[in-house]
């Protein structure tokens, strides 16, 4: 069952250097493999900056990927984790019409229903912001979608990885 | 102005000196012992040519004809020296001139610093005039590259970029440099670097995997090694013969292994892949281990993936730890630089012999020699063919340095020379880029000056870079050109008349008179068409001194046999092609 594919997290800690983003970008093209999900931000070290990226890939095939990115002269670790392993944890922003919102309640049970925070309001848009799990973001957006133009940016965190390679010497 | 000695004051730091960045480039260079760089100039990099000028003692430059001629002159200095080679291009063309030079000496893991012009700072990414990307052109063929905006950021752009392509797994790196970061003023000071703390590029030997690896060796009734190019670069020749020794375990070599130690060392059983010799592809299959050292189980070398080495287990030795389980998988790997842990193995291991076992190998090169080496070389014919020239190579200078093009030839002089000492082949593995034989024979021969280098080509390689016939005149390099003329690309024909029913769909190729075209660029020539007048022309060739072009008319549709049918098992490989079988 090696090849099957799964969702993985790869997460990697890189010096801040430019190029880098592209150079790892590559590593996935070259092997025609899609990424759902990529985040670059500063980490919990300083001047270390930490890449998430999601994807649907089959185990073996992560290891290699894993490796090619370690390869890269800026990268201290990568890592990969079934997304099972992880405490995956998603935020999304999304807005809707502001007069698609007064004319239904429909929407406005929704948003009760899965806790959303209302961030703002003006006479076109009304913002939110979601945080939870990817499969109750998706089916809030599914059932969203049948009752309004909704708009949304998703971003993906994984859990904190204790790094055990060459970061782990310098910290 | 003078010019400040290699060493001087500046390193370390001491001493602080105001000057441009462009000859703060030519300074760091001298910092890192590098006295020959292969360039070509441009509008971008005219302030380092300017620099240049004022060094022309401390630093060579070689101007060749194209700057892919540049980086694969730079590729040969690297090869037949061991040193980093170095490149000059200008910013667009010039710098996108060098991407297939670069991709070469990326995936043969060769050791090149390039540096390249760009517009200024204020330019980029206007589309500016000659303005190309070339970081991220660049980027999956370089190990690193970095694009220097301000002269302060020379000398630690320099020392990286050295540390980089040198150490671990060596590689080309790139470094793209502004136009006001060369015409800008800094306080020089030079230090080495020693450490990039994201970069670690020896792995710690594990102890317990060499103890392991010793364990399968102890083991092990059929017992095989493969050796890459990892030993010539480790610089392991001595280590490599000293495990083999003890264990009395036969070695193939990859294409870029061979010459690691000489062909008639006792453990030596031949070439490796899809040109190789026939015992070891067809015993690769027999062993029951195999371990590879400094090689990475390259396509050519396995064949077809699920059945090679089907009775064996594996040892993988190599510095890069995305080597190990990419394409094979190791039962161990041995991770690490070959010339540390060969030593650490050859301690582990018991004293051992294999007569019965390499006696087989032995056996089926007696069958090649029969149905292949002995007809190449029957007497009765008056035509040439390839193998003929390189038999009469071997009779001639033990110190040769043999660089090839990319084809058929290539394989035929990788299986038909006679490598006596290390770094004697020097050749286009990975990404098999033909044109690249005679200018990377110009930088082998502006490295090994006291080596005689030939550099052998086709028809077709040759008219792909020939105009570095003009670099060899002006700067007067003695190399020596052979050019196997079969009218054809010889490679790419032999596959169509054996996979593709003999349709030779653009492979029939008509040269230019050689000859004179060796008188247009000043050469000194000859033309061989029969076999009788080829042992004087070669002879005439090495006795002529400074540079020679030699062509040989070949055989039109002679074939390289062994060969491994793509796809196919390394012990599916064939002695002849099936009509040739039922002719007989």
């Amino acid at each position: 069952m090696k090849d099957k594919k799964e969702l993985y997290t790869i997460t990697v800690f890189t010096e801040n250097h430019p190029g880098l983003l592209s150079r790892i970008a590559n590593i996935f093209t070259r092997r025609k493999l899609n990424i759902e999900s990529l985040t670059v931000s500063g980490s919990e070290y300083e001047s270390i900056h930490r890449f998430n990226i999601l994807l649907k890939i089959s185990e073996e095939q992560v290891h290699k990927i894993v490796k090619q990115i370690e390869k890269q002269v800026e990268v201290f670790d990568a890592f990969a984790r079934k997304e099972q392993n992880t405490t995956q944890h998603e935020t999304t922003l999304f807005q809707i019409p502001t007069n698609e919102m007064l004319e239904s309640s429909d929407i406005e049970a929704l948003i009760r229903k899965y806790d959303v925070r209302l961030m703002k309001v003006n006479s076109d848009q009304t913002y939110f912001e979601k945080s939870g799990s990817r499969e109750e973001i998706n089916q809030m957006f599914e059932e969203m979608e049948k009752l309004s133009s909704i708009q949304h940016i998703r971003s993906v965190k994984s859990t904190f990885i204790k790094p055990d390679g060459k970061l782990a010497n310098i910290l | 102005m003078e010019a400040p000695k290699s060493g001087s004051q500046a390193h370390g730091g001491t001493v602080k000196k105001r000057v441009k960045g462009s000859e703060a480039l030519v300074l760091s260079l001298l910092e890192e012992g590098v006295n020959q760089v292969f360039g070509y100039p441009g509008g971008s990099i005219i302030p380092v040519y300017d620099t240049l000028m004022n060094y022309e003692k401390e630093l060579n430059h070689l101007l060749v004809r194209h700057e892919q001629g540049a980086v694969h002159a730079a590729d040969g200095y690297a090869r037949a020296t061991g040193e980093t080679g170095v490149v000059f291009a200008t910013s667009g063309p010039g710098a996108t001139n060098l991407v297939t030079g670069i991709s070469n000496a990326s995936i043969d893991s060769v050791p090149l610093v390039c540096i390249t012009g760009q517009v200024p700072d204020a330019l980029l990414g206007t589309d500016g005039f000659q303005e190309v990307d070339i970081i991220g052109v660049s980027a999956p063929v370089t190990k690193w590259n970095f694009q220097i905006t301000k002269p302060e950021e020379i000398p630690g752009a320099i020392a990286k970029a050295f540390y980089i392509a040198r150490s671990g797994r060596p590689g080309p790196v790139l470094l793209d440099l502004t136009k006001n970061a060369q015409a800008g003023e800094l306080d020089f000071h030079y230090e080495k670097c020693a450490e990039i703390r994201s970069y670690k590029p020896e792995p710690e030997i594990d102890p317990e995997q060499i103890s392991k690896a010793a364990e399968l060796i102890n083991n092990s009734q059929k017992p095989m090694a493969l050796v890459g190019h990892g030993v010539i670069l480790g610089e392991a020749e001595e280590e490599l013969k000293a495990f083999l020794d003890k264990t009395g375990i036969p070695a193939g070599f990859t294409l870029l292994g061979l010459s690691a130690i000489p062909n008639d060392y006792p453990n030596y059983v031949g070439m490796l892949g899809m040109h190789g010799n026939y015992g070891p592809n067809i015993l690769t299959n027999e062993a029951d281990l195999l371990i590879g050292i400094g090689m990475r189980f390259d396509d050519r070398v396995t064949g077809k993936l699920n059945t090679y080495g089907e009775k064996a287990r594996v040892i993988h030795m190599d510095i890069d730890q995305s080597e190990i389980d990419k394409n094979v998988n190791a039962d161990v790997p041995v991770i690490g630089n070959v010339r540390k842990t060969l030593p650490l193995l050859t301690e582990e291991v018991k004293p051992n012999s294999f007569t019965e076992w390499i006696e087989k190998f032995r056996k089926y090169d007696e069958q090649e020699h029969q149905k292949i080496i002995k007809r190449q070389q029957d007497e009765d014919r008056e035509h040439v063919r390839m193998a003929d020239v390189i038999l009469q190579l071997n009779e001639r200078d033990e110190n040769m340095l043999l660089v090839t093009d990319v084809g058929q030839h290539q394989m035929v002089a990788s299986r038909y020379f006679k490598f006596t000492r290390t770094r004697s082949l020097i050749t286009s593995g990975g990404l098999g880029t033909m044109g690249f034989g005679v200018p990377a024979a110009i930088g082998a021969q502006v490295g090994a000056t006291q080596r005689q280098v030939v550099a052998v080509s086709g028809d077709g390689g040759f008219q792909m870079t020939l105009q570095e016939l003009g670099t060899i005149t002006q700067s007067n390099i003695p190399l020596k050109m052979i050019i196997l003329n079969n009218s054809y690309l010889g490679m790419v024909r032999q596959w169509q008349q054996l996979f593709f029913n003999k349709r030779y769909s653009s492979t029939p190729m008509t040269s230019p008179n050689y000859y004179k075209i060796a008188e247009g660029y000043g050469l000194n020539t000859n033309r061989v068409v029969e076999r009788k007048d080829l042992a004087d022309a070669i002879n005439k060739m090495f006795e002529t001194p400074g540079p020679y072009l030699l062509e040989v008319v070949v055989e039109k549709e002679d074939n390289v046999f062994p060969m491994i049918p793509p796809g196919a098992s390394v012990s599916d490989i064939m002695l002849e092609s099936s009509e040739e079988n039922e002719s007989e």
